[in-house]
């Protein structure tokens, strides 16, 4: 797994939670035009250590989409339809030379697409398991070296299971929701185990706040590593756990607009550095 | 929306601390020179980020009754007995040298330059780097033997071994290769260079263009 691409799987699993926390009905459906910008340098490395390195920026614009086929099969997909990666330049703070030239590559990233099923959903209980397929569309092996990612060049299955449910705090509508998944993952990539927590909380009847926690665990049964995959960034076995919140506003019934902010807490071969998106949404109910 | 992002993702400019002290080193040192023979000294100048530049080498021995050494850095042995040659440069207003103790005896000494040299790799980040190595001279070249006591973390990306005169950079660095081995002995083999040319191994992760470790060649 590349870094870029666990930084990817970020985004995507914010929106994939976000105000969602049931299943939507048939014919309804839930669509984010989003803009998700990260650059850094420094990064976490295989042992947890924070080293540095020269700033790297990952920049996307994503669609994001929930639409109920039926009351319990949901169709959902994440498509990064443009998505650019760059180094800055490396000049000399004895000469000011120019010492490495920067270097850039846009592309469409990676596009996951899925399918969401109700298994169980009450009043103050919905239980469901998304089955998500990551897709190699991206490039994994960009640039003058190789290291300019936007994907990882490998088809993986993701199952998760997610619960939440609905309550109030101080007479605000509030959700909270709880997942754990699992990441079949090929091209001698490690799979990976995930869980993570969510909670919101609606104010003013237009805004949602939520905050969330992601923690990925690499299972560590890939064989690709820099003694096979010299270009790659980062080849395998991320790892982190990972802090987010998002404030989303209503401007009507079914529009609105969000903001986002999200960061690896520690971590393992992962950008030890925050990522920001916005974006636009529309909540057909 | 993506206007406004696309202003943060604009390539932008790092500085990297590249500097070191200025140096003038020997390039041909030798330990021993027979009586009436002579040798041609060669040094060159490194400037404040190891590159070398053209600058008036000034060579002078310590004792003129064993050995004299003339502006172009032309040693001739007189008499048996201890010297030492010395090459100096001037850099704003501080004189920086380069000694070469010798030896001048009746005896014929042979090719006396140094063939081999040795060091010890040692890692500068998080990242697992140890070892040592002997360099040694092998016709127009050099052979590098990294020894069986190496150890390079394999999770570090685009790791490159390289030879270098600053070992805070590349620029101007030799690049000897990708680094594939993470544990135990291996060897390199490098074309065309002198076993003085270059003072540091330096191990240099391409992707985050910073250094991993380095071994200064002794």
């Amino acid at each position: 797994m590349t870094k870029y691409r666990l930084l990817l799987i970020i985004v995507l699993l914010f929106p994939g939670l976000f105000f969602g926390q049931w299943p939507r009905k048939s014919g309804n459906g839930y669509y984010k035009l989003s803009a998700w910008y990260l650059e850094a340098d420094q990064h976490y490395t295989d042992t947890g250590k924070i080293e540095p390195n020269a700033t790297r920026g990952q920049f996307n614009v994503n669609l994001y989409a929930e639409y109920g086929l039926t009351d319990r099969w949901n169709l959902v997909g994440y498509i990064p339809f443009f998505s650019r990666t760059y180094q800055n330049e490396i000049f000399s703070s004895t000469t000011n030379e120019l010492i490495t030239p920067g270097e850039s590559i846009n592309s469409i990233g990676d596009v996951d697409l899925g399918v969401t099923y109700s298994i169980f959903q009450k009043e103050k209980l919905a239980v469901s398991a998304t089955l998500w397929l990551g897709l190699p569309t991206g490039n994994d092996s960009g640039g003058s070296d190789g290291s300019y990612q936007t994907g990882d060049g490998e088809f993986n299955q993701m199952l998760r299971v997610a619960a939440g449910t609905p309550f109030k705090i101080a007479n605000n509508p509030s959700y909270a929701k709880i997942y754990v998944g699992y990441n079949n993952r090929t091209q001698n990539f490690s799979d990976g185990f995930r869980t993570g927590a969510e909670l919101g909380i609606q104010f003013f009847n237009r805004l949602w706040i939520a905050g969330k926690l992601d923690i990925v665990q690499s299972l560590q049964n890939g064989s690709l590593s820099a003694q096979n995959n010299q270009g790659s960034i980062f080849a395998n076995n991320v790892e982190f756990t990972g802090l987010g919140v998002e404030a989303a506003y209503y401007l009507t019934k079914k529009l609105g607009v969000s903001a986002n902010y999200g960061g690896a807490l520690d971590g393992r071969i992962i950008y030890a550095s925050p990522s920001y998106a916005i974006g636009v949404f529309l909540d057909v109910k | 929306m993506s206007a406004f992002f696309l202003c943060f993702g604009c390539i932008g400019k790092d500085y990297i601390d590249d500097f070191v002290e200025p140096s003038v080193r020997i390039n041909n040192p030798i330990t021993g020179l027979q009586t009436s023979a002579t040798h041609t000294y060669m040094a060159t100048f490194f400037n404040n980020i190891g590159q070398p530049e053209d600058a008036l080498i000034l060579w002078s021995s310590s004792n003129e009754s064993i050995v004299t050494v003339n502006e172009q850095g032309v040693a001739t042995a007189l008499a048996e007995g201890e010297a030492t040659i010395s090459a100096s440069v001037t850099v704003g207003g501080s004189t920086i040298v380069d000694r070469n103790m010798l030896v001048v005896s009746p005896n014929e000494t042979g090719n006396n330059e140094a063939s081999n040299k040795s060091g010890t790799i040692m890692t500068t980040s998080g990242y697992e780097l140890q070892g040592s190595f002997t360099l040694e001279t092998n016709g127009n070249g050099l052979l590098l033997f990294i020894n069986n006591d190496y150890k390079a973390s394999s999770s570090l990306p685009g790791l490159f071994l390289y030879l270098t005169n600053n070992p805070n950079s590349v620029n101007g660095a030799l690049e000897v290769g990708a680094v594939t081995t993470f544990q135990g002995a291996h060897s390199y083999v490098i074309q065309n260079i002198g076993i003085n040319d270059y003072q540091y191994l330096l191990y240099w992760c391409k992707p985050f263009s910073v250094k991993v470790g380095q071994g200064q060649i002794n």
